[in-house]
This record gives structure tokens, C-alpha cells and sequence, in this order.
């Protein structure tokens, strides 16, 4: 049977819904306050305001993973070298949180995985340490560099990484009500990304797919939107230039590699090809969250199974 | 034909020949009341029920006020009609009100609530289709329980 496109990608929309992982976002939103607290106090006058930057904050999160990111923004003089703030973050929260949770070096933040608790909820915060550009100058131009861990997209390990005016992106996003459309299909990227084990960090999703609302006149239904963006980057990822408005010499198109931007291409030909070829495919590439049905939130008959009703009296 | 609970956003398809059969079954009773179950199947989304027939009851009761519908045979009729290429279920319910409005009694909807909580039934919402007959005319009316009541469909 054929699936209607785009009232599929809705279902998909509401069935990640964050509403519905009230209980989980509020542990996450607990645990953040206590990182924040945590380092200010240990880094006293060395610290500016950590402040959120993932998707939670620019509201494209989806609820199979919140993706809630810290900034913590160092002041210039705190340590001597990158590799120094970041190191000093890591040691400092791996004591912190020694038996309680996982303390991971990751490629340009430390993740902090707490262990599963008495819910089975498992709360995952990204702390990305970043030192001010120029030496007082972080709260003017918000300009921060970040320490490369490892191999980051084309950034070598060990290298850094200039992130500008993060919190200028997050409201970008968020605060553009009339770019509800964009977040719709920035989620839906998501979507595709997590049930498929995707490469593409959700900062590069986000902003190419800025740039196909940008350069494209993306309209019509939610499939037609969907499916101008898609095309968008199977046409562009390769060549793109995602470049920081605040600072052009910051390509964020790097941070993926040739042959991952490549792959994206081939990923973004195949959805269009196969759910062109049967719209029952949208499903492959954009599944529901089974963990919350949608019968759990339309009106429905409800169940279906064999049934053999009872002996029943009428008036 | 097809019916609307808009508030619900919930629809039924039916037959009219099978409208019509069962009405016809209706008068062969009157003025007494009698009745019988509705098979068919949900579309995906289960927001839509395709009425695809009826099974009549092998026993039951019935006065001009009442009817009573027996479940004797039942399930292996039901078994039968499950195990057919496209499986159709029990959806709900019919019965006729002589000389009365195709308005769910009190005892009406007692019954569905039986229905519901029966351990034998795994649909959450059956149909109940009330046939107003007088000797002229035939007036029908679907509902659907939910929400401990009843909710009615109007034609499209
Ligand atoms: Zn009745």
C-alpha cells in the first residue's frame, strides 16, 4: 500500500517529539545545572558563563538523543596552551564524576555519561572547553578556540578549531519563528541520522541545511520541502562553503572529511531515488519512534487482534 | 457509504448492499428487536474501519425493548472469517430499536462497556450501528465507545 509522504514524516516528527521524554529532559536539565555549578566553582574568575549550544538549545532536538552540549568558555589567560584547558577539564571531571558516570575525551568535548539509573535513563552531557580568541575580548566578539582531541573531519588532531559566536547560530535558529519549516526538516535530518548511524555532526546538518533554505526556494508539503534540501546536498555537500558569517576563515564545511562528505551525496541520491521509486521506502530512512506510537496520541479504534466478544445484551 | 466523527477524526466505510441486508434481516424480526456482530478490518493508522459484513447469531433473545445476542458458534465463525486471505475481526455491534430513535440506551452502552473489559476482546473501540425501524423507515445510526461514552459518525 502506498504511504502518504508527508503525512509520514509528521508521524515521525511527533512520534520524537521531547514533550515526550519530559522525565528525561529534566534530568538532563538537573545534571547540566550541576556541571555548570561544578566548574564555576572550581574555576572561580577563570570562567565566563557556560552556556548551552546543542540542539536541546536551538530546539531541533529529537528525543532518541537530546544531544545537550556545555560550552565552557575559558578566559585567555587561564592556561598556557589548548591542550592544557582541555586536559585540565577532563581531569577535573573525571574525578568529579568517578563511579558514577563515563568520562570520555571525545574530538572536541568531553562526554560525561552517567550510568543508567533506577529508570534505565542514561544522561549524556558534551562539555566543549573553549578559551577566549583574544584576551578579554570573548564577551564583545564570543570568538572561542577550541582544542582538536582527535581527528576532526580535515582538522588534524592537536590542531585548533575557531568557533565563533556560538550562541549568535543558536539564536539564529531559535529565535527565527517563521524558519519553523527549517527546524521541521533539520529534525527529520536527525532522525535519518540516529536510526542510521550517520557520520554528520548535527552543527553540519544544521547549517547546510541553512543554506538549502538560504539558497533554494524550499516549499510545498512536508515530502517536497523535504525532498528539495535532500537534493541540495547530494548536489552541493561535496563543494559547499559553510563558513562562519562572524569569521570567514572558519570553513565548518571541514569538519567532514572528502569521502564522508561523499557519502552523504551517495545517502542523500539513494532516499530520493527509492522513495520516488515506492513511498513506502520513506520509512526505511525515516522510521517513527516505536517507542511511543502514535495510537498513543490520535484518536483510533485502538488494537485489532482476533477478538470473540461476549454475550451481551442490547435495549 | 462513508461516515465522519470529525471531532475524532475517525471514519467507517460500509457497503450499502450490506446496509441494506441487514436492515432487510431488521424487518423479518420487527416489531421485535434483534441484531447481530460487524466484521471487517482497520486501515493502517487504524483510524479508518472497513465494515465488511455481519454474523448473525445462532441464539439469542429478544422482545420489542430488548435483545440479547448469544455467543454460541461464534468464535469459530469468527475463526473462519480471521484465518480468510484478508483477515477480518469482530469490529462491533448492530441492533435494531423498533419504533424508536437509533439513540444507544442506557443498556446500550452498558454493553459496550462488557465488550470492552472482556478478556476474549482486543479492540479498544467497537462500532455499535442502531437501526431506527418503523414500518415506512429505516434509520440508522454508528457510534463508536470511547472515553466511556458513546460518539456518533455523520454521512460524507
Ligand atoms: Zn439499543
Amino acid at each position: 500500500m502506498a504511504t502518504d509522504r508527508s503525512k509520514h514524516l509528521n508521524d515521525v516528527l511527533t512520534t520524537h517529539k521531547i514533550s515526550k521524554e519530559q522525565a528525561l529532559l529534566d534530568k538532563h536539565k538537573s545534571k547540566r545545572d550541576d556541571i555548570v555549578t561544578a566548574l564555576n566553582e572550581e574555576y572561580g574568575t577563570d570562567i565566563y558563563s557556560p552556556f548551552n549550544s546543542g540542539s536541546y538549545a536551538k530546539n531541533t532536538a529529537v528525543n532518541k538523543k537530546f544531544d545537550f552540549d556545555l560550552m565552557a568558555p575559558f578566559k585567555r589567560n587561564a592556561f598556557s596552551t589548548l591542550k592544557e584547558m582541555y586536559e585540565s577539564v577532563y581531569d577535573f571531571l573525571n574525578e568529579k564524576y568517578q563511579g558514577t558516570a563515563y568520562v570520555r575525551r571525545q574530538k572536541v568535548s568531553i562526554g560525561i555519561e552517567f550510568y543508567a539509573d533506577g529508570d534505565g535513563h542514561v544522561i549524556k552531557i558534551d562539555v566543549v572547553p573553549g578559551r577566549e580568541l583574544n584576551k578579554d575580548q570573548y564577551p564583545e566578539d564570543r570568538k572561542l578556540n577550541l582544542y582538536v582531541y582527535s581527528q576532526f573531519g580535515k582538522i588534524a588532531e592537536g590542531s585548533d578549531y575557531i568557533r565563533t559566536n556560538v550562541s549568535a547560530q543558536v539564536s539564529n535558529i531559535r529565535d527565527n519563528a517563521n524558519r519553523n519549516d527549517l527546524r521541521k526538516i533539520i529534525r527529520l535530518l536527525k532522525v535519518w541520522k540516529i536510526h542510521n548511524n550517520k557520520v554528520p555532526k548535527s552543527f553540519f546538518i544544521e547549517l547546510i541545511v541553512i543554506k538549502a533554505f538560504d539558497k533554494k526556494n524550499v516549499s510545498g508539503s512536508l515530502w517536497d520541502m523535504l525532498k528539495i534540501v535532500l537534493e541540495y546536498i547530494r548536489d552541493n555537500v561535496k563543494t559547499v562553503s559553510l563558513s562562519d558569517p562572524g569569521n570567514t576563515g572558519n570553513e565548518v564545511a571541514d569538519s567532514l572529511s572528502d569521502w564522508d562528505k561523499t557519502v552523504m551525496s551517495d545517502d542523500m541520491a539513494n532516499i530520493v531515488k527509492r522513495v520516488d521509486e515506492n513511498s513506502d521506502n520513506i520509512k526505511l530512512y525515516f522510521p517513527l519512534n516505536d517507542k511511543f506510537p502514535l495510537n498513543d496520541q490520535k484518536n483510533s479504534y485502538g488494537g485489532g487482534g482476533f477478538s470473540v466478544p461476549p454475550v451481551t445484551r442490547f435495549g | 457509504m462513508i461516515l465522519i466523527n470529525r471531532e475524532l477524526d475517525l471514519t467507517i466505510n460500509i457497503d450499502d448492499a450490506l446496509m441494506s441486508s441487514i436492515e432487510t434481516v431488521g424487518r423479518e424480526h420487527y416489531p421485535k428487536e434483534f441484531g447481530g456482530i460487524l466484521i471487517g478490518y482497520y486501515m493502517e493508522g487504524q483510524q479508518q474501519v472497513i465494515i465488511t459484513g455481519t454474523l448473525l447469531p445462532d441464539d439469542y433473545r429478544s422482545s420489542p425493548s430488548s435483545f440479547e445476542r448469544g455467543d454460541k458458534g461464534l468464535k469459530e465463525r469468527l475463526k473462519a472469517v480471521y484465518e480468510e486471505e484478508k483477515p477480518k475481526i469482530y469490529v462491533g455491534e448492530w441492533h435494531t430499536h423498533p419504533n424508536a430513535a437509533p439513540i444507544p440506551s442506557y443498556t446500550d452502552l452498558n454493553a459496550l462497556k462488557e465488550i470492552v473489559a472482556s478478556d476474549a476482546v482486543s479492540i479498544d473501540h467497537p462500532i455499535m450501528l442502531i437501526l431506527g425501524l418503523d414500518r415506512k423507515k429505516c434509520k440508522p445510526a454508528f457510534y463508536v465507545y470511547m472515553n466511556k461514552r458513546t460518539y456518533s459518525y455523520e454521512n460524507i
